[in-house]
């Protein structure tokens, strides 16, 4: 609730406060929005690391796991900076419109996959690519083509 | 469990985890009147947010299972799936109108998914 109050006035500051302080504030969502993408993508590409790092019998138990996982220093570290990304996020979102902003948030698609192969040495072939792009296509398509309406 | 089947399991308890959230701030929530204080604690009473935080904590658990067995570059990508499972889940269960434009633009996800699920 108090973030809808906050995107309804932000306009209104933003405008006055836009004629003073151009050049400090005026790219304020869009610098939440950029580090929020990196950080969700470096988040993830750690977590990847992490399980990677995990060293587990053949035929463990899925509660044995779960504990590794949820217990690896990397894996809970990742999550962490996955939290925070999504903390930006929220920033973000009470300050423009969030069908501004969504189609965005596939770009993490981009680093993740170029993370995954500079990071990881995995192939991916030019379908994936070729389905990355049309995946983004689509979540552009979604949130323009709507203005991003909540019902 | 296949590292693929906890890849989809996590996004269909995923995709269920946002109706349930949904659920849980529609109603007498969805309003926006309450004071800030007791929106949270109807919040915190309702039976659908601890189903969202639940169903949020077992698609994690299936991330990570699903992520140790498969690229990251591979794996991640699907996850754009709970898109159109969530618009599909919203249509059936919280009677919300999907407009044509959408459903097209979900078309074009599936086409995405499709194409690297066959990668």
């Amino acid at each position: 609730m108090a973030s809808v109050i906050t995107s309804k006035q932000a306009p209104a500051i933003a405008s006055t406060a836009g004629t003073q302080q151009r050049a400090g504030f005026a790219y304020t969502a869009e610098m939440a929005l950029i580090v929020s993408v990196l950080l969700a993508a470096c988040g993830h590409l750690l977590i990847k690391n992490g399980l990677n790092g995990v060293a587990l019998p053949a035929h463990a138990a899925l509660v044995m796991k779960l504990q590794a996982y949820f217990l690896a220093p990397k894996v809970v570290a990742g999550l962490a900076i996955y939290g925070m990304g999504t903390m930006l996020w929220i920033v973000a979102v009470s300050k423009r419109d969030i069908s501004y902003l969504y189609p965005f948030t596939s770009l993490n698609y981009v680093v993740i996959t170029v993370g995954g192969m500079c990071l990881f040495g995995e192939p991916v072939s030019a379908g994936r690519w070729a389905g990355i792009v049309v995946v983004m296509l689509g979540v552009g398509m979604m949130h323009i083509s709507t203005g991003g309406k909540k019902s | 469990m296949s590292a693929l089947t906890a890849l989809w399991a996590s996004v269909v308890i995923g995709a269920f985890a946002q109706i349930a959230l949904k659920s849980a701030v529609s109603g007498p929530l969805g309003g926006g009147n309450a004071a800030a204080s007791s929106w949270w604690l109807t919040l915190l009473r309702s039976g659908w947010l601890w189903l969202y935080l639940s169903c949020f904590g077992a698609a994690t658990g299936l991330w990570l299972l699903a992520l140790s067995g498969l690229n990251i570059s591979y794996a991640f990508p699907m996850l754009s799936a709970s898109y159109v499972l969530v618009a599909v889940l919203a249509r059936i269960f919280l009677k919300e109108a999907v407009s044509m434009r959408r459903w097209i633009a979900i078309g074009v996800i599936c086409c995405g998914v499709i194409l690297i699920a066959r990668s």
